[in-house]
């Protein structure tokens, strides 16, 4: 069976974001129940619709994820806590979308929402995780942007990219941003204005890291059927890939592993890179943002920086929110970030800043900066409801 | 900021891989023969970086940092400061620990050709 079989009438629908601010003290569990409050009021759905809950947050300590089935009052058949930062989306949607397809829940909520709290990013970092904390932090606590400027630096050592690359990444992805309304940052960004920008950790600058802030983003997974008659528009997924920790014996944080499942998720979607009519990927730096185009097949490895820099083609089809660049990065919503936007695109939601003809989307996530890079990887294919 | 005193790489005598930072076993065969690596200890370094922004207020007074990544061997990397800000990517370094004033932490010393 390939993976296309698996997701055959299966719908993605409802794309939600909620910009709470860039700092709030609201409870975590307070930013789910608005979350759901808004998917139900889209879909037309009653609380005792929802059988399935998939959450992603960073913000829920003390309580264990399933703790939100009770203060939502949800009683639910099927459970996930997909804790995977930047790769939460994907793989939310791949479980939800097989629990479907098993029969085990009927409509399943996915949510990642974060609270930010004015030190709560200073917070996460310090304590990530065991490695990070007695092997990175200490080294001047820089968060996670110390070890990605060393990502970076050695991409840009490796194939001659340049800060002039990553100035024309960033300003495109502002760009796409300017009639998002979740957008944190709407005005333009020159390139001269990145270059001018101060350093955080040399290569990396200000415009290169992306903004904590608190927010959700959510979907719906159920049976087209079901779409169909709540009068849903929705996507369909067609192929889904994951690794973890796939080059984990390489000194060079360089491969993510979306290379070694590429071949698997185009072929099972019937479709090659050039069929695909948007990009959305995980660009917590930009840099991490043109590994997954070259090992996506997208652009020539150790090339896609410059190639990227020059093409006003590439700006339209790839982030076209503007990215977590633009919208700042709600904890684990930044990781559902891409793919709600994909939704949006797929499904003609878009507003202002729709593209025409979107018939075909791919999706990559990476994260949880464990020690030296992220371990959790995944890429997902979908496509518009008509589009057969 | 507390005062910290980073720990080692760990090396197995098994199938001789470092881990770090040190796990009580082996990443790779899972072996529990493991000991701490004598120091200094020669690697290359992978990529440098100065950071100019510190989340803890202790550092920010002695910013930049010249922060390096370090092939241990073996696919093993450490993170480690680097007392001269001239060193480069593929340089051969020894990796030692110092005193820095808010820990006892692993250095990257350029070693002499
Ligand atoms: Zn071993």
């Amino acid at each position: 069976m390939t993976s296309s079989d698996t997701y055959q009438g299966l719908a993605v629908t409802t794309p939600v974001s909620l910009m709470f601010g860039r700092f709030s003290d609201a409870a975590t569990p307070l930013l789910y129940a608005r979350t759901l409050k808004e998917l139900l009021a889209q879909s037309g759905l009653q609380k005792d619709d929802v059988d399935g809950l998939a959450v992603s947050s960073f913000s829920l300590d003390p309580d264990p994820a399933i703790a939100l089935s009770r203060s939502l009052g949800l009683s639910l058949r099927w459970f996930q806590d997909v804790n995977l930062g930047g790769a939460s989306g994907g793989i939310a949607l791949n479980r939800a979308a097989r629990a479907v397809a098993a029969g085990d829940a009927d409509i399943v909520a996915c949510i990642a929402a974060d609270n930010n709290l004015e030190t709560g990013f200073q917070d996460l970092v310090r304590d990530f995780s065991v490695a990070s904390r007695d092997g990175v932090y200490p080294y001047g606590a820089g968060g996670p942007t110390s070890v990605f400027a060393l990502l970076t630096k050695q991409y840009m050592q490796e194939t001659g990219a340049t800060r002039e690359d990553f100035a024309a990444l960033c300003a495109g992805q502002r760009e796409n941003a300017k009639t998002v309304p979740h957008a944190v940052f709407n005005e333009p960004l020159s390139p001269e204005e990145y270059l001018a920008s101060r350093m955080i950790a040399e290569p990396l600058c200000l415009y290169d890291c992306v903004m904590p802030v608190s927010g959700a983003e959510a979907f719906l997974v159920m049976s087209e059927e079901r779409a169909q008659a709540l009068g849903l528009s929705y996507a369909r997924v067609l192929s889904s890939i994951e690794a973890h920790n796939t080059h984990g014996d390489e000194a060079s944080p360089l491969s993510g592993g979306w290379a070694t499942g590429r071949d698997r998720l185009f072929a099972n979607a019937g479709l090659g890179p050039d069929d695909i009519d948007i990009i959305q990927t995980y660009d917590d730096y930009p840099a991490v943002s043109i590994l997954q185009l070259e090992e996506l097949g997208f652009l020539p490895s150790g090339k896609g920086a410059s190639q990227l820099a020059t093409s006003t083609h590439w700006q339209q089809k790839h982030n076209t929110s503007g990215g977590q660049l633009s919208c700042g990065q709600a904890g684990a919503a930044g990781g559902y970030l891409g793919l709600v936007e994909a939704i949006r695109q797929l499904t003609g939601q878009a507003g202002a800043w729709q593209r025409a003809n979107v018939r075909h989307a791919l999706v990559s996530g990476y994260g949880m900066v464990v020690y030296d890079r992220c371990l959790a990887t995944c890429a997902t294919i979908l496509a518009a409801q008509e589009s057969l | 900021m507390k005062t910290v005193n980073t720990p080692c790489p760990e090396e197995c005598s098994d199938c001789c891989a470092l881990t770090y930072p040190p796990q009580g076993f082996c990443r790779r065969c899972l072996s529990e023969n493991m000991t701490p690596v004598n120091l200094p200890a020669s690697g290359n370094i992978m990529a440098v970086t100065q950071i100019q922004h510190s989340f803890e207020d202790e550092i920010k007074p002695i910013l930049p940092l010249t922060v390096a990544s370090v092939d241990m061997g073996t696919g093993c990397v450490v993170f480690t400061l680097a007392t001269d800000d001239s060193i480069q990517a593929g340089a051969a370094v020894s990796v030692d620990r110092r005193i820095w004033p808010f820990g006892n932490l692993l250095t990257a010393v350029k070693e002499q050709p």
